[in-house]
């Protein structure tokens, strides 16, 4: 399995990691993708349709932006 | 640990080519483990749909620890770039270096940009200069960006700026000086002074669009 790690700035995405998880799709392995921060649940549709099966969030109450001490 | 690939082959060994010294090396390496953590190289793989469905939402509460706080945002300087489009998004970029001679001269390079329906990029001199905001950074500490279009004015064409923009489909260079190295990237080059140069650009494409 290939696990990506997406990026976005408050749930909106990283246009790179569109790119990112088309590469690791090419890798002939099920992809599945991974985000940091609540806000991140907006991007299962996106990651879906770019071919992750599975979405994972890291959620945290200091991995949100309006928490602001980690990352943002 | 492999940065920057451009290719990967799992394996036992596995195998990438990445980029080394600023994407002037491929290297062809093999990664001795069983779990490969890789990097892609920014614009070695254009995005293609996969029209899949949405994927399977699955929440997980990291264990964190206080010394895992260890990165605190202070505070957020958007910077946004003016011109409304992100560098990563673009078409068009026109980009100014230290040619430009100040932050004033950067409205001819706006009004370019905005005519091509692009946005403004700039050298890292520009931006430790204060001439512009660091979100508008082309290279290796900016944005590495790969437009269909890339106008370079006023930059000579440090090896760090090269690597951020030498992926362009079609770069322009317009820069006084015959031998600046960015010429050597370059698909056509205008030898001449910008201020010059883009005024005259731009009335021409004014015509040209009526």
């Amino acid at each position: 399995m290939i696990l990506v790690l997406v990026d976005h700035d408050r749930g909106e995405l990283d246009q790179l990691s569109l790119r990112a998880l088309t590469a690791a799709r090419k890798l002939g392995q099920d992809v599945e993708a991974i985000v940091i921060g609540k806000e991140g649940t907006a991007l299962a549709g996106i990651v879906g349709e770019y071919g992750a099966k599975v979405l994972h969030v890291a959620s945290h109450t200091n991995l949100t932006v309006s928490a602001f001490s980690c990352f943002s | 640990m492999a940065a920057e690939c451009s290719e990967i082959t799992l394996g036992s060994p596995h195998h990438v080519l990445r980029a080394r010294w600023a994407g002037n090396l491929i290297e062809s390496a093999n990664v001795h483990a069983d779990l490969l953590i890789a990097s892609v190289l920014a614009f070695s793989t254009e995005p293609e749909s996969a029209n899949g469905s949405a994927a399977t939402v699955t929440e997980f509460e990291p264990a964190l620890e206080p010394q895992d706080y260890a990165v605190k945002v202070l505070s957020r300087d958007a910077g946004e770039s003016k011109g409304g489009v992100t560098l990563n998004d673009a078409k068009v970029i026109v980009s100014g270096g230290r040619g430009v001679g100040g932050p004033d001269g950067f409205g001819q390079i706006e009004e370019l940009a905005n005519l091509l329906g692009g946005t403004v990029g700039c050298s890292r001199v520009v931006t430790s200069s204060g001439w512009r905001p660091h979100a508008e950074q082309v290279g290796q500490t900016g944005t590495k960006v790969a437009p269909d279009l890339y106008i370079a004015a006023g930059i000579s064409g440090a090896m760090q700026h090269i690597a951020g923009m030498k992926n362009s489909k079609t770069i322009v260079v317009i820069n006084t000086d015959p031998e600046a190295p960015i010429l050597s990237y370059a698909d056509y080059a205008i030898i001449g002074d910008l201020h010059q140069v883009i005024p005259a650009l731009t009335s021409a494409i004014r015509q040209a669009k009526g």
